[in-house]
């Protein structure tokens, strides 16, 4: 009988210290973070925790493997104000169907956003009115209806290798300024980088393939485009490596832009520097439209079906640049062409009318009339120094020889075959 | 008696025939896959920005914003426009230009910032602006607006920049370039 009571007081006292335990594994991590004293830090195991976060004070959170905070009601995930709030190592799921909420909403200085995996119905990321941020090694996945980041009215922030795929615009930014996008990589989405009325972005080591347009600069000034790759954005009939509008003093150097519908596509900007470019295999290498006083120079221009166009943009300063389908002579020997190069407008200003004339490309009546009817000279795009070689070498793919080879023998042993065989039948 | 049935029915065919060539211009449905602001190439979304105008020749162009529509107009004044269409804010159904109603408000976000909204109806029109302290403008004053893009990034702009950049400007519609604006 005693033994009976030792166990059940044993029961007893085993759930009564389980009790207050599972109590401490229920409280909220919202409870937690309220809890923590400001420069507090919180480390979360490996779970799912179902919560939406708001964070006001500078604390740290980190999660470890396996951590995972997801929520799908109309707020975000996490919510983030104030100053020098870290959040790192984790994975953060929002399935809000709500339109225009975000997986982390920021806003404040001095954040900092570190190896997180974000899965968006929505928007990723959204900065308002955030400055300072850093944002790193983030990767962010969603369904293609909103922006993967989301800069609004914030500035000094920096984002740097983050990988964004299948979203809205990759990285957009608007009204926000001095910010710095460094080797981020945008894949599947409608425009890789968006800037919109931002000054001074600095965009640099980025990778942006198969969207509609590469980035997209609009309504700024002081941007800078370095060593970036504009891919593959060919799938859409307006699609383009870079497209410049309404936009002063950029400075687009070093970067590669190739297998775009349109490799660099430059309207309605002034006083902007293009330089060391290399645009391979668009089909329209550079786009030129109300473009005026910019300087165009050190680029190479290869295999693009077209390599120019211009409509209205004269007075540019364009020189030194290689014209893969140019005429070329260099009588000095310093690697300068004598022959200026030149691009005729008149075959894409007609097929601009009536896009069924595309038919007749480099057909022979239309080379005829495109020479006879001789657009004015300043509406050509003129190159008075074009290079003999491309400054920069592309890397040519060798393909082995052999197979060629054999098919060729192949073909030639079968035709003799064919022909002593088939004479003697006659 | 014959003669005058011969004519009145050639008459009538005549007409027929004419009426028939005489074809209402319908605004068409966006195609947000394919479907570019000519003005801006950004892409254009099925929403209640989106305006177009169709030529003479039957060509359409599909626009993101009325700012955008307004621009291209007053840049292209050799084209032959035949019919401009915005969309009421609400109902997104398509309206004439000149049959709508505008708000502008600095505050009402607008895909290229212009931050001008059409209604076709003038009481919600003017309802919408009374909430939000906005201005109505009448489609016969619409091409008077000054069309600047967001206004206190511009401003920032042009304090920083001086002269430089509104030189370059084009010289049809001063009024329109944001760049020359106040000029």
């Amino acid at each position: 009988m005693t033994r009976w009571n030792l166990l059940f007081f044993g029961m007893l006292v085993f759930a009564a210290l389980s009790v207050p335990l599972s109590a401490e594994a229920a409280e909220s991590l919202q409870k937690q973070i309220d809890e923590l004293p400001s420069g507090g830090k919180l480390v979360l195991d490996s779970g799912v925790y179902k919560e939406s976060l708001l964070i006001t004070k500078p604390i740290t959170i980190e999660g470890s493997d396996g951590t995972i905070i997801t929520q799908c009601s109309d707020e975000p995930v996490m919510t983030i104000i104030g100053a020098k709030v870290t959040i790192k190592n984790l994975q953060v799921v929002s399935c809000s169907k709500a339109e225009g909420t975000a997986a982390i909403s920021v806003k404040g200085v001095n954040h900092t956003l570190e190896n997180i995996m974000i899965t968006a119905s929505q928007f990723g990321i959204k900065l308002n009115e955030a400055h300072s941020t850093t944002i790193s090694n983030l990767e962010i996945s969603g369904e293609g209806k909103a922006n993967g980041i989301d800069l609004w009215k914030s500035s000094d922030n920096l984002i740097t290798n983050t990988v964004i795929d299948h979203v809205y615009d990759g990285i957009y930014l608007e009204d926000s300024h001095d910010n710095r996008l460094i080797d981020n990589k945008v894949t599947h989405a409608r425009y890789g980088y968006h800037l919109m009325f931002s000054n001074g972005t600095e965009l640099k080591g980025n990778h942006s393939s198969e969207n509609t347009t590469g980035a997209m600069i609009m309504s700024t000034r002081d941007t800078v485009v370095e060593n970036n790759q504009l891919l593959e954005n060919n799938e859409n009939v307006n699609a383009q490596g870079l497209l410049l509008y309404d936009t002063y003093k950029a400075k687009i150097s070093h970067n590669i832009i190739s297998n775009n519908r349109v490799g660099l596509f430059l309207d309605t900007s002034n006083q902007n520097l293009i330089e060391n470019n290399v645009v391979t295999q668009n089909f329209i290498g550079m786009q030129l439209r109300e473009f005026h006083e910019n300087v165009i120079r050190d680029n190479s221009m290869i295999g693009n079906v077209y390599d120019s166009q211009a409509i209205n943009s004269q007075d540019n300063q364009i020189q030194g640049n290689y014209w893969d389908s140019s005429l070329k002579l260099d009588t000095a020997g310093n690697g300068t062409s004598i022959i200026p190069y030149t691009s005729d407008p008149y075959f894409l200003t007609i097929t601009n009318s009536t896009p069924e004339f595309q038919l007749f490309f480099h057909a022979p009546g239309m080379l005829v009339l495109q020479k006879l009817l001789k657009s004015h000279e300043e509406a050509l795009l003129r190159d008075d120094t074009p290079r003999m070689t491309a400054a920069t070498e592309i890397e040519r793919v060798s393909h082995s020889p052999y197979p060629l080879w054999l098919v060729s023998l192949a073909m030639i042993f079968g035709s003799l075959v064919y022909f002593v065989w088939g004479r003697k039948a006659l | 008696m014959k003669k005058f049935l011969f004519f009145s029915i050639a008459g009538l065919l005549l007409l027929f025939i004419t009426g028939c060539g005489l074809k209402e211009i319908k605004p068409r449905a966006i195609d947000e896959k394919n479907d570019k602001c000519v003005q801006c190439h950004m892409s254009v979304v099925d929403d209640q920005f989106a305006t177009q105008l169709t030529l003479e020749n039957g060509k359409t162009y599909t626009f993101d914003d009325i700012g955008c529509m307004v621009k291209w107009t007053r840049e292209n004044k050799a084209e032959n426009v035949a019919a401009q269409f915005v969309r009421d804010y609400e109902s997104k159904e398509w309206i004439l230009l000149e049959n709508a109603i505008y708000v502008y408000d600095q505050e009402i976000k607008t895909p290229m910032a212009y931050n001008v909204i059409s209604f076709s109806d003038e009481q919600k029109a003017k309802d919408f602006a009374a909430r939000m302290d906005a201005d109505v403008i009448a489609s016969s004053k619409l091409y008077d607006h000054q069309w600047e893009v967001n206004n206190s990034m511009m401003m920032k702009m042009k304090e920083e920049m001086g002269s430089g950049a509104r030189e370059h400007s084009h010289e049809e519609g001063a009024m329109d370039n944001t760049h020359n604006k106040d000029e």
